[in-house]
């Protein structure tokens, strides 16, 4: 959890207090963002995305407590945005082996659940990840997504039993 | 709220306690269960189905552990060493290309205000004056207006209800294009 005075000193326009927001929530909007288009450059792209739009909007929150909520929103939205305007990739090569290299007892389990994650449709996939990563609960997702309440606890179901089927084969 | 409808639809039309939740009902309702997305009433008759059947039970279990698998695998997304420096350096580049615009756009208007000034100012002080005359006949006329046709306190507040619509309006305005402004954060 980061602290109010660096969200007050980031509004003011200090660069070090921003390059240790930046530090702090850099794995997290990457991991979401490749979680999402399961693709390194686009991941890159979208992270930079974001941390410019807060860079350029950061002034503009009024309730700068509520930073963690507006930082999490403008994640989804930019990472939603992304993935319904993407075609589908498969996993790349230098992905696979940093993970590797890095833990190479887990890698097959975490890869093959990457994999399997990557493999659902689109619809249960940003069900899923808004649920199972991000945390919100079935009425922000449906907000979210603009879906009723009912497809939302559909397709989370859906996508757990479609995950499970895919993992067992 | 009641959040499992044909759940509570299940417990309605059933006399409650009398008989278990059968196993499709239960697993139709087990990710909400997983999730905290039922009420307490229906959590308690999932969990009272899952004490009695195995079945059900290993299918929580699995979804319950693949919930902590997908954290895991998650987690174990590397991230590129040097990513957090291309961020910065790419939002500096944005930010000193931003300050040379608005200093370039400045200088621009000015270089091009001038002449235009110079050329114009019999004409911009003729349109100051006329805008100046249009304001005082108007208020005038409003006086004037007021003070004859209806008495003295209504005419007060009536002067007073249009200049509180002026500032509702620009405030208005105001608010609308900062909500324009939030909204592309946002999008």
């Amino acid at each position: 959890m980061i602290d109010l005075e660096l969200i007050k000193q980031v509004r003011s326009g200090n660069e070090e207090a921003f390059a240790r927001l930046l530090k702090h929530y850099t794995p997290y909007v990457y991991r979401t963002a490749f979680a999402f288009l399961h693709d390194e450059h686009e991941s890159e792209d979208v992270a930079q995305e974001i941390f410019l739009k807060v860079y350029r909007s950061i002034r503009e929150l009024q309730d700068i407590s509520a930073f963690n909520a507006w930082l999490k929103r403008i994640i989804t939205n930019s990472c939603l945005d992304r993935f319904r305007k993407q075609r589908p990739t498969p996993v790349s090569d230098t992905q696979l082996n940093l993970i590797v290299e890095k833990h190479p007892e887990k890698w097959d389990q975490h890869i093959e659940m990457q994999e399997a994650i990557n493999q659902l449709i689109p619809e249960y996939r940003e069900a899923l990840i808004l649920r199972e990563w991000q945390g919100y609960d079935y009425q922000e997702i449906a907000t979210l997504l603009s879906i009723p309440l009912g497809t939302v606890k559909s397709r989370i179901h859906g996508a757990r039993v479609q995950l499970r089927k895919i993992l067992s084969e | 709220m009641e959040r499992g409808y044909s759940c509570v639809k299940f417990f309605r039309n059933k006399d409650e306690g009398a008989r278990n939740m059968n196993c499709s009902e239960c697993k139709a309702h087990i990710s909400e269960f997983l999730d905290g997305e039922l009420s307490d009433l229906s959590s308690k008759y999932v969990r009272k189905h899952l004490r009695s059947c195995s079945g059900c039970k290993r299918l929580a279990d699995e979804l319950s552990s693949l919930s902590f698998e997908i954290e895991q695998a998650m987690d174990s997304i590397q991230v590129p060493v040097d990513l957090e420096e291309r961020i910065l350096t790419s939002i500096r580049l944005e930010h000193n290309t931003a300050s040379k615009q608005i200093w370039l756009t400045g200088l621009i208007l000015i270089m091009l205000g001038i002449p235009i000034l110079a050329l114009s100012s019999p004409f911009s002080l003729s349109s100051l004056r006329l805008f100046f005359k249009t304001i005082s006949v108007l208020m005038h006329t409003w006086l004037t207006l007021i003070t004859i046709a209806v008495p003295p306190l209504l005419g007060l507040g009536i002067t007073l209800v249009v200049a509180l619509l002026a500032a509702l309006g620009i405030y208005s305005l105001r608010a609308l294009l900062k909500g324009l402004q939030a909204n592309e954060v946002l999008s």
